[in-house]
């Protein structure tokens, strides 16, 4: 079981990871920070762990030539995978003849063994699992299919994405002084949304850290192969923390009851299926 | 020449008649599974299958929705599904699911596969990896230029499918999981709450909405077809048979005066304005002239408005006694002007003279929905079974 993380500071500051995962600039959303090329190379003279560098954002065809640039001189850095999201990547790889692994990373899209399988079989090696599954699902794809299989451990889960400017022009339809970031709460279960936007459009983040430890021992039991913490929006200290807690549960099974305490409870989907077909009288 | 292909949503079998009726060339419609309206009434598989020999004997075609994004329960079980309704004939399956499009290429060549909305194409280089796949078409995201579509369509010889009228999600397709978290309605397997149109607190005073605008693409026809796209496509499975008929004959209307070379300003004028009394909200261009911006979309909560407009269904026209036998909708009295429309795209402009109940009797106002009147109507055009009444103006 290996313990990725997307770090938010120095990556020297965390101790016991078996890699890291670095949005890069121009091409990921739904993260706080991104790295250009130049930056994960000098991370990568100091760093002897698996690297893994994010490219999510949509492509659009005035990207297509400068992404198979970007694409070559990824692959003179020797990371360990990619994670994509548009299909373009795969096309690429395939043409370009490249030999970085690729990590399917549709947000809520990863969701079932056949298409992990179809993937697999299209020589992609890793498939970052949706939030929005259970874990019996979760569980499920990992004993199904071939395809190496991640899943989110700890973060602030990603809700959607929009191509909108949607604070921007929140702000200048009221006259207000704009910023990139927007804090909402919805009227009704008064759960709160974090928006925050660039230059590629508005992610949805949900307001309360994904906390999926509860999963830790069922996964641990199936030699899981990578769990994700992501710090972005959790405080530097309370993260460590956590690493350190999740580290010394997987090694001598620790108790985890602290990590409640620093990030809260919140499950998401773990073991809550969602309905999509609605009774006639709701 | 093969014409450009108009594509109309249908919920139901009621729809796809109206749909195929007022002009579309084909429909697309959900089964009872695997779809994204998992809530409209939907096609059980003997539905399906007089829905396609209803479409077939007029010369068009049915397309069915399969785009869901598939948990593993689903999918252990979508084969089976797959294979019953080829046996129906529909001519086409609309696919997200990569696993799904390849099944169904591999198992059942002679159907066709559309790559869905739902994968948010927005590249050729997309396209030409899901060409190897043999998709066979591909519905293209909503945030493109009309620009980048033809740079699509240029370098990639595919097949196209473009969203020219209806509702717009806020988020990418695909990419969109708000309904699941707010409300616990999984927005990718066809639950989709509309979260986008909830307005939320903030700090200040002002509410923070995202609902966006109709899109309506009347005035871009002339300009899709020319750079090659071959289907239009209108959304809305869940529309009312008033909304559809009057939305596909419009654009009907539109395609055909501009094969005919007699697209006048006139012409395009007359049905913008038909499309924008049957429209519920406001509508913009969005993406395709322009980065989507604060005009595109609301601010003020969920604007939707109830349509009146629509005053009745046609059951019957009795020429002898010149009446015309209607289900009421919405209220209308003597003296409102009134057009009767049909779907063979005649139109008949007149002023309510006459009214009676289903006892015949004489009336001022009708005013119950569903019941049946009569109206005074001296014609000789043919007025055809789903001809439709509408309101033009209050007396």
């Amino acid at each position: 079981m290996k313990i990725l993380i997307k770090p938010t500071k120095k990556i020297d500051e965390y101790q016991n990871i078996d890699g890291i995962i670095l949005p890069l600039k121009n091409y990921s959303v739904d993260y706080e920070n991104d790295y250009s090329i130049a930056e994960i190379r000098k991370i990568k003279e100091n760093f002897s762990k698996e690297i893994f560098i994010v490219i999510n954002k949509m492509i659009f065809n005035q990207d297509i030539d400068h992404l198979k640039e970007t694409l070559k001189e990824i692959e003179t850095l020797q990371v360990t995978g990619i994670f994509f999201y548009d299909l373009a990547l795969l096309k690429l790889k395939e043409e370009l003849k490249l030999k970085t692994d690729l990590v399917w990373n549709a947000p809520h899209m990863t969701t079932n063994y056949k298409t992990c399988n179809y993937y697999h079989a299209k020589k992609v090696k890793y498939a970052y699992l949706s939030n929005e599954i259970t874990l019996k699902e979760v569980l499920e794809i990992k004993e199904k299919s071939k395809i190496i299989p991640m899943f989110t451990l700890i973060g602030y889960p990603t809700v959607a994405m929009s191509n909108r400017h949607l604070i921007t022009n929140y702000h200048k339809m009221h006259n207000l002084e704009n910023n990139e970031r927007l804090e909402v709460e919805e009227k009704v279960t008064k759960e709160k949304y974090y928006l925050y936007e660039n230059e590629f459009g508005t992610t949805f983040k949900y307001g309360k850290v994904l906390n999926n430890i509860e999963a830790l021992e069922k996964l641990k039991h199936v030699d899981f192969p990578y769990l994700i913490l992501i710090e972005d929006g959790i405080d530097h200290s309370i993260f460590l923390k956590v690493l350190e807690i999740v580290n010394q549960n997987i090694e001598k099974n620790a108790p985890l009851d602290e990590i409640y305490h620093l990030i809260g409870d919140n499950t998401g989907f773990l073991k809550k299926e969602t309905i999509y077909k609605v009774k006639k009288d709701e | 020449m093969n014409k450009v292909e108009l594509l109309a949503p249908a919920g139901d079998l009621e729809r796809l008649k109206i749909d195929l009726l007022y002009g579309a060339d084909a429909v697309y419609v959900g089964g009872q599974k695997y779809g994204l309206r998992a809530n409209a009434t939907n096609f059980t598989i003997e539905e399906l299958k007089e829905g396609c020999r209803f479409a077939h004997q007029l010369g068009k075609k049915v397309y069915l929705t399969l785009n869901i994004v598939f948990h593993n329960q689903d999918i252990e079980k979508v084969e089976e599904y797959i294979s019953e309704v080829v046996e129906t004939g529909v001519d086409a399956f609309i696919v997200s699911d990569p696993f799904i499009i390849s099944y169904i290429k591999n198992n059942y060549p002679q159907v066709e596969v559309h790559l869905s909305t739902q994968n948010s194409t927005t590249n050729y280089k997309t396209i030409e990896y899901f060409k190897n796949e043999g998709i066979d078409r591909v519905v293209l995201a909503r945030e493109l230029s009309k620009e980048e579509i033809k740079e699509i369509i240029d370098k990639t010889a595919v097949d196209t499918e473009v969203f020219i009228h209806g509702a717009m999600c806020t988020c990418f397709s695909g990419r969109c999981a708000l309904s699941n978290y707010v409300t616990n309605r999984d927005a990718n397997r066809g639950g989709c709450a509309q979260v986008c149109r909830f307005s939320f607190k903030t700090a200040n005073k002002h509410d923070f909405t995202m609902a966006t605008k109709d899109l309506n693409l009347a005035r871009y026809i002339p300009d899709l077809i020319e750079i090659g796209v071959k289907s239009f496509k209108v959304e809305g499975r869940m529309r009312s048979l008033y909304y559809l008929a009057t939305v596909i004959g419009s654009y009907r209307k539109i395609i055909d005066h501009y094969y005919n070379k007699n697209l006048t300003e006139e012409v395009l004028k007359r049905q913008i304005e038909i499309l924008s009394k049957v429209a519920n909200r406001e509508t913009s261009t969005q993406y395709i002239d322009h980065e989507a911006d604060e005009t595109d979309q609301y601010y003020t909560g969920r604007q939707e408005i109830s349509n009146q407009d629509y005053l009745g269904q046609v059951i019957s026209y009795d020429k002898e006694k010149k009446l015309v036998k209607i289900y009421e909708r919405n209220y209308f009295k003597l003296g409102d002007i009134v057009e009767l429309f049909t779907p063979s795209g005649k139109n008949i402009e007149f002023t309510v003279e006459k009214l009676y109940n289903e006892e015949k009797e004489e009336l001022d106002v009708a005013r119950h929905p569903d019941d049946i009147y009569y109206i005074y109507l001296d014609t000789d055009i043919e007025i055809e079974e789903y001809s439709m009444i509408r309101l033009i103006k209050k007396a």
